[in-house]
C-alpha cells in the first residue's frame, strides 16, 4: 500500500505543522512548528527498526536540527544591537538554515544518501511537503543571494543525475532541479510558487505511486514491466511533464515562472541557464523512459498488482490532467 | 556580548562538525550551541519579561529528547553510537 497504518499515524500533525509556519505571525511561532515539524517527521520515518530507517532517521535528524539552530541565531543576531555590530549577517545565515533544511545545494549533500533508505511514501513527504515550511519563509527575506544559489542548484541537479542508478536517488536530484525553478519562483512573486509547487507535487505523485506499485527501484527494472503499457503511458506523460516539455503541465508552470521573472527582472544569462539545465535533466528522464520503451527483457521482474482498477483510475485522472492543463488555461 | 554567543556558536559548530567517535558527542555540542542561543535570549529579553526563553528552553530540550530517543533506536539496531555504522553512499 501507498499509505499504511503506521505512516498515517502522524500525518495529521505532519499535515498541520507547515501549514502552522505559514499562518504564524511572529518568528516564535514559526521556529516552534518548525520544531513540532521534526518531532512528528521522525517516526514517519522510522516506521520500521530496521538498519536503514535508523540511518535515515538519525541522519535527516541531525540535519534539520542544525537548520533549526541557524535559524534562531539568524533571530537573535538581527536582534542584537550593539556598538561595534554594524555588519548584519542575519539575512545570510537565515537563507543558510531554510536551505539546509530542504535540501538545495550548496547543502544538499544529505539528500541523496538519506533518500536511498526511505521508502516511497516517505520520499514523496520529504520531497514534496517538507519544503512547504522553509520556502515559505524564504519567500519573506528574498535577497540576491539567491540567484546564486538558483544557478548552483540548477547545475548540481543537473550535473548529479547523470551518474545515478538507483530512482530514488534520480528522485532527490530532480528535486534539486526543481528547487533551483521554485526558487526562481519564489523572487516573482507567491502566487507563481503555490502554483508551480503544485503542479510538481500533482507530478511527484504520479511518480512516486507508479515506482512504489511496479517495486521500480533501479533503472534497469524498467525493462521489465512488459505487459503494462497504461503504465509506461502514465510514466511516458508524467516523466515528460517533469522536464518541462510541451503540450504538459510541467511546460506550463516553466513557462510562467520563466515570463514573469523576464518581466521582472529582465535576467537573460540566468533565465538562459535555467533552460539548459532543464534540457539536461530531459536525459535523465529519457533514460528512463527509453529502458521502459526500447528495450525488453527476457525475465519480467515485476508481478501483477493488487488494487490495480483504483490506481489506474487515479493515474488517469492525474494524466489527463497533465495534458488537459495547458488546454484549459488556453481557453480562460 | 555578540562576541559570547559567537564564540558559544563558533565552537558548537567546530566540534559538532569534527570527526568523532561517537554520535552523543554530536548532540552534545547541540546542546551546547541551544545554551549559548538561550544566554544570549536573556540579554534581548531583559527589556520585557522573559516568558519566551522559558517556551525555547522547552522546545529546545524536546529536540534533544528526540534526538536521545533516535539515538536509542540506533543502539537497539546496531549495539552501539559510533559512527563506523553509517552508510555514506
Amino acid at each position: 500500500m501507498f499509505l499504511k497504518y503506521s505512516n498515517s499515524l502522524f500525518l495529521f500533525v505532519l499535515i498541520t505543522t507547515p501549514l502552522m509556519v505559514i499562518s504564524s505571525s511572529s518568528w516564535s511561532f514559526i521556529w516552534m512548528s518548525l520544531e513540532i515539524n521534526l518531532m512528528v517527521f521522525i517516526p514517519f520515518l522510522l516506521s520500521k527498526m530496521t538498519p536503514k530507517y535508523t540511518n535515515t532517521a538519525i541522519k535527516y535528524f541531525i540535519i534539520q536540527s542544525m537548520g533549526s539552530i541557524l535559524l534562531m541565531t539568524s533571530f537573535i543576531y538581527s536582534l542584537l544591537k550593539s556598538n561595534n555590530f554594524e555588519l548584519n549577517l542575519s539575512n545570510e545565515i537565515l537563507t543558510m538554515s531554510l536551505l539546509i533544511k530542504s535540501g538545495i545545494p550548496p547543502f544538499h549533500f544529505w539528500m541523496p544518501q538519506i533518500i536511498e533508505n526511505m521508502n516511497f511514501t516517505q520520499v514523496f513527504m520529504l520531497i514534496t511537503w517538507q519544503k512547504v515550511a522553509p520556502l515559505f519563509i524564504l519567500a519573506l527575506f528574498i535577497s540576491e543571494m539567491l540567484t546564486v544559489i538558483m544557478i548552483m542548484s540548477s547545475l548540481v541537479g543537473m550535473l548529479g543525475g547523470l551518474n545515478v542508478n538507483s530512482t530514488k536517488k534520480l528522485l532527490a536530484y530532480s528535486s534539486m532541479a526543481h528547487s533551483s525553478w521554485m526558487l526562481m519562483s519564489l523572487m516573482v512573486n507567491m502566487k507563481v510558487w503555490v502554483s508551480y509547487f503544485m503542479i510538481y507535487s500533482t507530478m511527484i505523485i504520479i511518480l512516486t505511486s507508479s515506482f512504489h506499485f511496479m517495486n521500480i527501484k533501479k533503472i534497469s527494472s524498467f525493462m521489465a514491466i512488459n505487459n503494462m503499457n497504461s503504465l509506461k503511458m502514465i510514466l511516458i506523460i508524467n516523466l515528460m511533464s517533469m522536464a518541462g516539455l510541451p503540450p504538459f503541465m510541467g511546460f506550463l508552470a516553466k513557462l510562467s515562472v520563466m515570463n514573469q521573472f523576464m518581466d521582472k527582472f529582465n535576467l537573460i544569462m540566468i533565465s538562459g541557464m535555467m533552460i539548459l539545465s532543464s534540457i539536461v535533466t530531459l536525459w535523465f528522464y529519457m533514460k528512463m523512459l527509453y529502458t521502459s520503451i526500447f528495450i525488453k527483457s527476457a525475465h519480467p521482474k515485476i508481478s501483477s498488482i493488487k488494487n490495480i482498477y483504483m490506481y489506474k483510475l487515479m493515474m488517469m485522472l492525474m494524466v489527463t490532467a497533465n495534458i488537459m492543463g495547458p488546454m484549459i488555461i488556453l481557453f480562460f | 556580548m555578540v562576541w559570547i554567543l559567537s564564540t558559544m556558536l563558533v565552537g558548537g559548530l567546530i566540534s559538532f562538525c569534527s570527526k568523532r567517535k561517537h554520535l552523543l558527542l554530536m548532540l552534545l555540542s547541540i546542546e551546547f550551541i541551544i545554551l549559548g542561543l538561550f544566554f544570549s535570549l536573556f540579554f534581548i529579553l531583559s527589556v520585557s519579561n522573559f516568558f519566551f526563553s522559558l517556551i525555547f528552553l522547552t522546545f529546545a530540550a524536546c529536540e534533544g529528547a528526540l534526538g536521545l530517543g533516535v539515538l536509542v533506536s540506533m543502539s537497539r539496531v546496531f549495539g552501539a553510537d559510533y559512527f563506523k555504522v553509517f552508510n555514506f553512499t
